[in-house]
């Protein structure tokens, strides 16, 4: 184990340094060195090319999400918290992973998402702004892009429970997802455990409510009997999107109100052509990767070149360095609306590719629209916005100020 | 872009494999469809992941059968 598996890295992916700006930050590393070796955090390899990346993220038969059989190492994230439970299906492979991700499919379909989710988003976008045009400035993280996210998963779970919000920071820690725990995830995980064991049966009463009762909601739809699931594994499926995707989501819309405020033209060209909106929500997912890290383990021997991982190495697809990939996208830190060069590993790729993906968009996309036609002036007030100081997990915002109108220069 | 994928929507079973192994490929209602494109590695990647052996690969120019 002590031998030098090199070419070695310094690299932290949570070190400030890696915060401050991908765009740039990852160049060098991508060009020198496209797969290297850290000592972080036990150690670990960062593929930071897109063709490694990819590799990494799609060869399901080499490299596990898997945690070891006691649970103290392996895993999504690095480094591994024992004591969190498992988000599902994403921390399993194979079969048993294939069998809880099944019955998810037709409830993220295009056609599911569009006809009965799109409204449901459209109505809670205006009635969140109807409550903020008026005041001079808001906080756009908690007052609209957190508050939409958790309104529409939960919608889609069908969870009507009272403290939407307090549940989903409850399940973040619990999860060792919280955005900005940094190394002290399993400490959280195990702080939260009884708390999560209580909304877990806050939950379970919901399922069993809805196997009696179905709705047309998520719930009823994985309780019913043609699906095979069990109640447990519905209630650990529910709490697990929940807390998946919501930050993701959230740090989405927060980087694309940045990067229109920063680019005036392409905000112009949206809201005269909001028919390229998709296409720009698609590019801002590309360029500010939500999750920027995402961790496996290998279970043989690997080739990339001349470099050999070995079996039972933690290794790290650096998504957002490969989506910044100019080999792969020519011009890589700018919104490109006619931009045809492929994939970006933004929703991930492989068996693990974001079960959600369609939901995502469709949310960004409403989100978007929605304000450019309300407050098409909008200002981001850079002095009162903050990004997280680890990125590591979500490459979001603690908190983002915006006027919905702008200071008329008069009363500058 | 030489090689293509083409789907058989009869025995397509919507697994989702291959929309999971190459996004820009394809895409998922009922049955799986072809929306995009991508090197030919990455199709025959896709068309190797169907559990229902759905997916064919043909050569445009020439018509010939790629895979499987």
């Amino acid at each position: 184990m002590t031998a030098k598996r090199g070419p070695s890295i310094e690299f932290d992916h949570y070190a400030p340094e890696f915060a401050r700006d991908f765009a740039e930050g990852f160049v060098e590393l991508r060009s020198t060195c496209p797969m290297g070796y850290t000592e972080s955090h036990g150690g670990y390899w960062v593929a930071s090319s897109y063709e490694y990346a990819r590799r990494v993220l799609s060869d399901d038969e080499n490299f596990t999400v898997e945690r070891s059989a006691d649970g103290k190492t392996g895993g999504k994230i690095i480094p591994t918290a024992p004591h969190a439970p498992s988000i599902v299906p994403g921390s399993l492979d194979g079969a048993a992973h294939d069998r809880l991700r099944q019955p998810l499919r037709p409830l993220f379909t295009k056609n599911y998402v569009e006809t009965k989710l799109g409204p449901v988003v459209r109505g809670i976008a205006n009635e969140l702004l109807d409550g903020l045009l008026d005041r001079d400035e808001f906080d756009f993280e908690n007052e609209f892009s957190l508050k939409l996210a958790v309104e529409t998963t939960f919608e889609w779970a069908g969870l009507d429970v009272e403290d939407k919000l307090g549940v989903l920071l409850m399940l973040e820690d619990a999860f060792a997802i919280d955005p900005e725990a940094g190394t002290g995830r399993d400490a959280l995980a195990v702080a939260t455990s009884e708390q999560f064991g209580a909304a877990a049966e806050v939950v379970r009463e919901l399922v069993r409510k809805r196997a009696a009762e179905p709705k047309d909601d998520a719930i009823s739809h994985m309780i019913a009997p043609d699906t095979g699931l069990t109640e447990d594994e519905v209630v650990s499926l529910t709490l697990s999107v929940a807390a998946a995707g919501i930050r993701n989501i959230g740090a989405s819309l927060d980087n694309m109100l940045l990067h229109l405020d920063e680019h005036r033209d392409l905000r112009r060209e949206l809201i005269e052509n909001p028919g390229q909106i998709s296409k720009a929500v698609d590019e801002i997912l590309r360029i500010y990767s939500p999750a920027p890290f995402v961790a496996r383990t290998a279970l043989a021997d690997v080739e990339f070149g001349d470099i050999v991982v070995k079996a039972g190495d933690r290794i790290a697809a650096l998504v957002g360095s490969a989506n910044h990939d100019e080999t792969k996208f020519p011009d890589p830190d700018k919104v490109k609306l006619d931009r045809r060069d492929g994939l970006h590993l933004g929703f991930g790729v492989g068996s693990h590719y974001c079960v959600g993906n369609l939901l995502a968009k469709m949310e960004l996309r409403i989100a978007l629209e929605t304000i450019l036609s309300r407050m098409p002036e909008f200002q981001v007030v850079r002095e009162k916005t903050r990004r997280y100081d680890l990125v590591g997990t979500n490459n979001g915002f603690t908190t983002m100020t915006v006027r919905p109108k702008p200071i008329s220069s008069e009363n500058l | 872009v030489t090689h293509v994928p083409q789907v058989d929507e009869d025995a397509c079973k919507a697994s989702g494999a291959c929309v999971n192994t190459a996004p820009e490929v394809f895409e998922l209602e009922d049955v799986s469809k072809v929306v995009g494109t991508a090197p030919d590695d990455v199709l025959l990647a896709a068309a190797k992941a169907c559990p229902k052996r759905a997916i064919r690969i043909v050569d445009q120019d020439t018509n010939l059968q790629i895979y499987p």
